[in-house]
């Protein structure tokens, strides 16, 4: 579904540049459930806003179900982003004057579907993430978990492909994370490409396949299947500098 | 359909954006209101204008022929006769044809002395000029003839020497002559000294014989239909030069021709109106694009947004566009509301007359339409080129 080869993207910052990923090679199969993990800075949100086709790369060759991004035209990286990609974002990122139906309902609204589907399509996101009661509320008037929510039911209400999650549980707490990272099991039980940023080892833990990160390379990449076999690989420096896990960081070279 | 749908959308988020900043949404369009507003305003007062200019002329009689003599012709002349002659062999052209002779008197009526215009004409100058009495009659033919020492006199001439009352049957001293007066005219000014209500008229004959001057240096003529009056002014023309030989020294006019020099004098100072009115709408237009580069900016984050879940360059682009041109439409019909509004007032307040020039309101309205788009496309542009990722980052 997805490759990447070669992908780089070079921050040009007064003289130094800044090599936020370097010659990444990366291929995502349809149905996978990928966690990305790397210490702060390591390149994560690069590689996922390229992803996200949100940001070009400076370098590489990136495919979507076989097309090259590169030769897109704008409207057609407008058009793929609306009807095959769903971001979740670690801010949530939700519009502040609209209410939380009007917020789903945006993506529709590029996608050109009229009114009353359009609010159907949206009714139906809301309830799947349990906020039925508080359609009209603003973003404002809700909790970060509420709030997150809503960003996951705009990403779902026109049923994506794939779904990319910059940190969704970030600014969550463990709680609402657990809720939030059930909302993304059940979507991937139905078929949907998951791809989720995290710095919280025990949700990187959840995913299929966990994708390690450092320094704008890809440094590990692992398959965990196996009812958490491959979880005792994941070492923690990979997780890099997060000490809320408290996990003491013994292969600091790697 | 698809982009009906996302028109409406538009349209919507627009109001909604519109809505959420009140204050700042009614001081841009402030421009745009004081803009057509004063558009209608001036165009309308200029409109009055032109009317009651027009009206007066045309009360005189749209077929009403002036010829006039500016200097005296000692060989060859053209007199009362030729005049009448020229009436008689073409009916078609001219129907009905008066002398006149203006200049002033002393009028007196015991201690009561002061001055007066005195004009002096024949019956036929009560139709062609449309004369209208309070009471009595006008000149008679037998007047006329007779060299009768009869006056109608102006409502100013009335009030200061009969107070009022009634007239006629009475005398009053003109240069020392005494007059019967025999009509009183309607009011045409306020009745004062210096309004055109101090005048007396007497017969034309009489005064060729009292102001011992036997030229009369005007003639009024009545044109035969208004379409044609092109022509009579022509032929008339014609008819003097080849009688004096000389092509100098006279005039005809016509008022339709005064109206055609009147429209294009009015059209032009409409132009002018419009052209100072259109600046400030300008002014205004700078203020939408002002307003609107202020908020794309404030909003580069929504679009970053917008962007992220597929907004297209179109959409945003669109977003933007739509909401300046709503903010300038609005702007357009206050103001629209505030020009109509505005007229009766200054109607009442400056005593002037006020027409409403319906094009002009269709045109400055249509004005701030396209300046909302004009000045809209610029910032629309901004927003809509914007990299997704780099909108989103923005705080
Ligand atoms: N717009 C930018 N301009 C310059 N440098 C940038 C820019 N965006 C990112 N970088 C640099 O690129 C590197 C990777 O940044 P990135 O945001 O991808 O890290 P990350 O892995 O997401 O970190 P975190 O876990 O803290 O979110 C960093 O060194 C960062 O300073
Ligand atoms: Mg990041």
């Amino acid at each position: 579904m997805i490759r990447l080869h070669g992908v780089t993207k070079v921050y040009q910052m007064g003289d130094t540049e800044v090599r936020a990923l370097d010659g990444v090679d990366l291929y995502i199969r349809p149905h996978e459930f990928v966690a990305i993990i790397g210490p702060s800075g390591s390149g994560k949100s690069t590689l996922m806003n390229i992803i996200g086709c949100l940001d070009t790369p400076s370098e590489g060759q990136y495919w979507i179900d076989g097309v090259e991004i590169s030769k897109m035209s704008d409207n057609d990286l407008a058009d793929l982003r609306n009807q095959k990609l769903g971001f979740i974002f670690q801010q949530y990122n939700l519009l502040p004057k609209l209410s939380a139906i009007e917020n789903v309902e945006l993506p529709l609204i590029y996608k050109g579907i009229g009114i009353s589907e359009r609010s159907k399509l949206a009714k139906e996101a809301l309830k799947r993430v349990g906020l039925s009661e508080k359609i009209h509320h603003k973003p404002s008037e809700l909790s970060g978990g509420q709030q997150q929510r809503v960003s996951i039911a705009r990403a779902l209400s026109s049923h994506p492909q794939l779904i990319l999650a910059d940190e969704p549980t970030g600014a969550l707490d463990s709680k609402s994370g657990i809720e939030i990272m059930q909302m993304l099991h059940d979507l991937h039980d139905e078929g949907n490409t998951i791809i989720i940023i995290t710095h919280d080892l025990n949700i990187a833990k959840q995913a299929e396949r966990i994708v390690t990160i450092r320094d704008g390379k890809i440094v590990g990449d692992m398959d965990n299947r196996d009812d958490m076999a491959g979880a005792e690989n994941v070492k923690g420096s990979d997780i890099g500098d997060n000490e809320n896990l408290k996990i003491v960081d013994t292969e600091a070279g790697n | 359909m698809k982009f009906f749908t996302k028109l409406i959308q538009s349209i919507k988020m627009a109001m909604k954006s519109i809505k959420g900043n009140k204050g700042r949404s009614a001081l841009t369009m402030l421009g745009i209101i004081i803009g057509v507003g004063s558009v209608i305003l001036l165009t309308g007062i200029g409109g009055g204008t032109t009317k009651a200019i027009t009206d007066q002329l045309s009360a005189m009689g749209t077929k009403l022929i002036t010829v006039s003599f500016n200097r005296r012709f000692t060989t060859r002349t053209v007199d009362f006769e030729d005049l009448t002659e020229f009436v008689e062999e073409n009916p078609e052209l001219v129907t009905n044809l008066t002398p006149y002779i203006s200049g002033n008197a002393q009028a007196k009526l015991g201690n009561t002395n002061f001055s007066t215009s005195l004009d002096a004409t024949d019956p036929a100058y009560e139709t062609i000029k449309n004369v209208s009495l309070n009471e009595g009659r006008f000149i008679s033919q037998s007047d006329v003839d007779n060299y009768s020492y009869v006056a109608i006199i102006g409502t100013y001439i009335q009030q200061t020497l009969f107070g009022g009352m009634s007239p006629i049957g009475e005398t009053i001293k003109l240069n020392g002559k005494q007059f019967k007066i025999i009509g009183v005219y309607t009011e045409t000014g306020d009745s004062t000294e210096t309004s055109q209500d101090n005048k007396v008229t007497i017969p034309y004959t009489t005064a060729q014989r009292f102001l011992k001057n036997k030229t009369i240096s005007t003639y009024y003529l009545e044109g035969a239909s208004e379409d044609m009056i092109d022509i009579s002014v022509d032929s008339i023309e014609a008819f003097i030069t080849q009688k004096l030989g000389s092509d100098s020294g006279f005039s005809v006019s016509s008022v339709s021709e005064m109206l055609d020099t009147m429209d294009e004098v009015t059209a032009s100072m409409t132009s002018l109106l419009a052209g100072i009115a259109a600046i400030s709408l300008v002014v205004g237009g700078i203020g939408v694009m002002n307003i609107m580069t202020v908020s794309v900016s404030e909003r580069t984050r929504e679009i970053g947004i917008r962007k992220a879940i597929g907004a297209r360059t179109t959409d945003i682009l669109l977003q933007f566009l739509i909401e300046s041109i709503i903010l300038s439409a609005i702007g357009g019909l206050l103001g629209v509301g505030i020009g109509l509004g505005l007229g009766p007032a200054v109607e009442k307040i400056a005593n002037m007359e006020y027409v409403v020039q319906t094009n002009m309101v269709l045109l400055s309205f249509c004005f701030s339409l396209a300046i909302g788009v004009f000045f809209g496309i610029a910032p629309a542009n901004k927003a809509a080129k914007l990299n997704p990722i780099d909108a989103l980052r923005s705080e």
